[in-house]
């Protein structure tokens, strides 16, 4: 690929991010009770083995939204990177992508694998001063665990759908 | 995982770590500087967006309990015109002793300013549209629009600000109750405030308003917190705890006033 459309495509993606961080700050975080959007974009890549851009858009999404967090500034950007790290070895082993019941164990595991991993990191940071800390139902007992599990498990399968198509 | 992809996370895992733990630095600064000045004009627009959207899902799925409310509230309003009647005559009474004593009365300078992102879970943390450029600092107090104690400004940029509000496990604020004056420190606990370290031999009502008492010399003194919902007095425990029940939802506010000092 010449080098000015690799420069174009990767100014794109950069916009797309910056947008779609300003929609989970300003609009779903307070209207969808905190259903975080680069969670479902983060199992998505990862299943549809872009592991590049799954670490990538993971990294800099979760950067972009931790100027919002309690965590302090990277937090989150550390954390979605750690979370599509794990999904892409889980990939291989546990997800056989394409298939429904699968994509739909995907879905709710990484949910469950992604709050687990807020809490274990944010608690890692807050020892060693650079975060405050958050006990476990903090992360487990509001509603949007369960809007992020109902949002996963319909919105998944619609984007695989659409790509298949797309494919043909 | 492929050598490449491996190369990628390691590098990127450690762009992370540097960026949190070397936050302070310049450029780590001018970084968080230029990613929030790059989302404010997409966040305007959303929040506006989903405040719109917020207001119309409440107007039409709240009308019966908006006509009690209502009837309720006509009902407080003749009583606190009553009230404020007589207050009118407290306050004559005030300035005049103050003009026979020689005593000055201070007033705050605030700026106001509008909530334009939420953190994921909606009470520890959002984002203003003021920042340093707007006089907006570091450790300002930040107050609702009736005047009950919000949080704290904990960093700024030029055009916005992030507020660290009661909820937050670092929030510690010296307070007391409004009437018996019980004091004890308010403090979050993440998704809850409590009133911790109350002398044992001292147990606040329910119902009990909270204010800050300024002696920490942090938090300005006379601000509303919450109210007491519920006491833990028991024999095991040193001090005595109660918790408190914000007056104001944090999901509820739309704009805030950050107090940048005292005239």
């Amino acid at each position: 690929m010449k080098p000015y459309k690799k420069l174009f495509r990767f100014l794109i993606a950069a916009v797309f991010l910056i947008f779609l961080a300003a929609f989970q700050i300003a609009f779903l975080n307070p209207y969808f009770s905190g259903l975080n959007f680069f969670v479902i974009l983060a199992i998505y890549l990862a299943l549809t083995k872009n592991n590049a851009k799954a670490m990538v858009f993971s990294w800099f999404g979760g950067l972009l939204t931790s100027t919002s967090s309690f965590a302090g500034f990277g937090t989150n950007g550390l954390i979605l990177l750690v979370f599509a790290a794990i999904l892409i070895l889980l990939r291989s082993t546990v997800f056989l992508a394409g298939k429904t019941a699968n994509i739909l164990m995907a879905a709710v595991s990484g949910i469950v694998i992604y709050h687990f991993l807020n809490w274990i990191i944010v608690n890692i940071l807050a020892f060693f001063g650079a975060s405050a800390s958050g006990n476990i139902a903090f992360y487990f007992a509001g509603p949007g665990i369960f809007v992020e599990l109902i949002a996963a498990i319909m919105i998944l399968p619609l984007m695989l759908k659409i790509k298949k198509l797309k494919n043909g | 995982m492929e050598r490449k992809n491996l190369i990628l996370f390691l590098a990127l895992f450690l762009s992370s770590l540097v960026i949190i733990f070397f936050g302070r630095s310049g450029v780590i600064l001018f970084l968080r500087q230029s990613a929030t000045t790059a989302l404010k004009p997409a966040e305007i627009i959303f929040s506006r967006s989903e405040k719109w959207l917020t207001f119309w899902q409440n107007a039409i799925f709240e009308i019966k309990q908006t006509k009690k409310s209502n009837e309720r509230l006509i009902s407080e309003n003749l009583e606190l015109n009553q009230k404020l009647a007589q207050m009118s005559e407290i306050k004559a009474e005030n300035a005049l002793l103050r003009e026979k004593f020689n005593l000055s009365q201070k007033s705050i300078a605030t700026v106001a300013a509008n909530i334009i992102g939420r953190d994921f879970q909606n009470n520890r943390s959002f984002v203003i549209d003021k920042g340093s450029g707007d006089g907006v600092n570091p450790a300002m107090a930040v107050i609702s629009e009736n005047g009950a104690l919000v949080g704290r400004v904990a960093e700024s940029s030029a055009n916005t600000a992030r507020i660290l509000t009661l909820f937050d496990t670092q929030s510690r604020i010296a307070a007391q109750t409004a009437t018996s004056g019980v004091s004890g420190l308010a403090r979050g606990l993440g998704s809850a405030i409590i009133l911790d370290l109350i002398d044992k031999n001292k147990i606040p009502q329910i119902g009990d308003l909270i204010i800050s008492s300024g002696t920490d010399g942090i938090w300005p003194k006379g601000y509303l917190i919450g109210k007491i919902a519920k006491v833990d007095s028991r024999d095991s425990q040193i001090f005595n705890t109660a918790e408190i029940e914000p007056i104001e939802k944090p999901e509820d506010y739309n704009g805030v006033l950050v107090i940048t000092g005292v005239k």
